[in-house]
């Protein structure tokens, strides 16, 4: 679990989060939705710990960020797994190389041991004959699948991603959230995601927090956000006629 | 403001460099791998240009001997004193600052905007000493490549001048043998030492902290190469300064 308690930050003078608060729960996805520019990514990059905050705190299961030391923080960073938005393989390693990197790093098991769990993981996001393939030679959906298999393969206690079905058709889309979902519930991780896809929302949003301006301006359910009278909600996700269309159809039944 | 700004940033990477340490088993494939690229990946260009201009050296100082009271053994003399003292260490420099500096500055700039580099931090690793350490040990081999292009560079000096009909293999190899100072070929090689650091550190720092897309990674790499041969520039004439006055 993530508290996060009244964080801002700022750069050159302009505040880009403004006092936010919010409780990022174990086991369930978390959105964090909002336009682009509204402070989304800064503010992962703020929970990642990439950026530090001008105020406000962050706590991993009551653990503050700005207390830990830097073993600690070096123990926290190998429980985090993180998907970006471009994937950010590395692109002088192969598809198994990439994945094996983490372990490689940090454990102290040999190849043969590292190479056995890059598989199973590389099986569970159903990656098929990509192993020695670099990344520059496999598929945008193949891509986020190495990327999530790289963020899972140390059992991280938190999975974030960074808008995770950017530049996918639909169909891949969905077939990566629902990964992410499964994977989330599986391990029993925290998962963060960071999007402004309304799809994602309705398919995996358990917990959606809403950022405008860099101020969390809602937060709820995604069964809430049919319900919520909150205008600048209704604004943001029934901006296509689509959902202008479903929120019709709920709204009477 | 910006330009001191940047120097204290540039001494604070280096302090980071030398901060956490990757696993030796990763650092080391790391170090192979930049020894391969940029110290064994530059031997044909360096010894191309240190044939040519050592022969080009050697002709117009041939041509430029036009009272015959000078001996013919000024040629080779000429040829290694600017082979040894400038063009190898100096010029040589400068050029890999163009081919090995543009190299590391748009390679570790193209981490930085495909977000490799965010993804190491996240998994906690020294970004600073996993990206640059390898490439200051890989460049530390520099002076051997120095050396190939003093002798290409004084052999090419050879060529040109013997089958060119300038003088004879006696007097150009006398030449070279000419009033010898040891030390010479000593400040040749501190100051390639100097300048491997150098090549190593500023173009892995126009790379690192560079932001923006593809077009800021071209433009990364000619301010890293500008930056590059103007601090290799002023430090030959520090140490030229220090060491041969």
């Amino acid at each position: 679990m993530i508290h996060v308690e009244n964080i801002s930050k700022s750069f050159e003078g302009t505040p880009v989060l403004k006092g936010i608060s919010t409780v990022f729960e174990k086991g369930k996805t978390n959105l964090i939705i909002g336009q682009s520019g509204s402070g989304k990514t800064v503010f992962l990059k703020c929970l990642l710990g990439l950026f530090e905050t001008d105020s406000g705190r962050i706590k991993f299961e009551n653990k503050a960020l700005d207390e830990m030391t830097n073993k600690d923080r070096s123990i926290l960073r190998q429980e985090i797994g993180m998907v970006f938005q471009g994937s950010a393989l590395f692109d002088s390693m192969t598809v198994e190389e990439n994945i094996m990197f983490p372990m490689q790093m940090f454990t102290k098991k040999d190849n043969e041991e590292i190479r056995a769990r890059a598989n199973q993981v590389i099986k569970r996001v159903n990656l098929i004959n990509a192993n020695e393939k670099f990344p520059d030679e496999i598929s945008g959906g193949m891509k986020k699948r190495v990327a999530i298999a790289r963020a899972i393969v140390m059992n991280p206690k938190y999975l974030f991603c960074d808008e995770p079905n950017s530049g996918l058709d639909p169909k891949t889309a969905i077939l990566i959230d629902n990964l992410i979902k499964e994977i989330t519930e599986e391990y029993n991780i925290t998962t963060v995601i960071n999007t402004h896809d309304m799809n994602s929302v309705m398919e995996i949003g358990e917990k959606i927090v809403f950022l405008k301006h860099g101020k969390k301006a809602w937060e709820g359910t995604k069964e809430e956000i049919f319900d919520t009278d909150n205008e600048a909600v209704t604004n943001f996700v029934y901006s296509s006629e689509l959902f202008k269309k479903v929120r019709e159809v709920y709204l009477k039944d | 403001m910006k330009f001191l700004s940047n120097i204290g940033k540039y001494f604070l990477m280096l302090q980071s460099v030398f901060g956490k340490f990757t696993k030796w088993r990763i650092l080391k494939q790391l170090i192979l791998k930049d020894i391969d690229t940029l110290v064994i990946g530059s031997l044909g260009i360096v010894a191309f240009i240190s044939f040519f201009v050592g022969g080009v050296v050697s002709i117009q100082t041939a041509l430029n001997l036009e009272n015959p009271l000078l001996p013919k053994n000024l040629i080779g003399f000429a040829t290694r004193q600017s082979v040894i003292l400038e063009f190898a260490p100096t010029f040589i420099s400068v050029i890999m600052a163009g081919k090995v500096g543009s190299y590391i500055t748009s390679s570790i700039g193209t981490m930085r905007v495909t977000e490799q580099i965010d993804a190491l931090e996240v998994m906690g690793i020294n970004t600073y000493n996993y990206l640059i350490f390898p490439k200051i040990v890989a460049l530390s081999l520099y002076p051997l490549i120095i050396c190939l292009s003093m002798f290409l560079g004084v052999f090419g000096g050879y060529i040109a001048c013997v089958y060119g009909g300038f003088s004879s293999s006696s007097e150009f190899i006398e030449g070279i043998q000419l009033d010898f100072i040891p030390f010479h070929v000593t400040y040749a090689f501190i100051k390639t030492a100097f300048f491997s650091f150098i090549l190593a550190t500023i173009p892995s720092y126009h790379g690192y902290y560079m932001t923006g897309g593809a077009l800021e990674v071209g433009k990364a790499s000619t301010v890293s190469f500008v930056w590059t041969s103007v601090v290799i520039i002023l430090l030959n004439y520090l140490i030229t300064q220090l060491l041969l006055t």
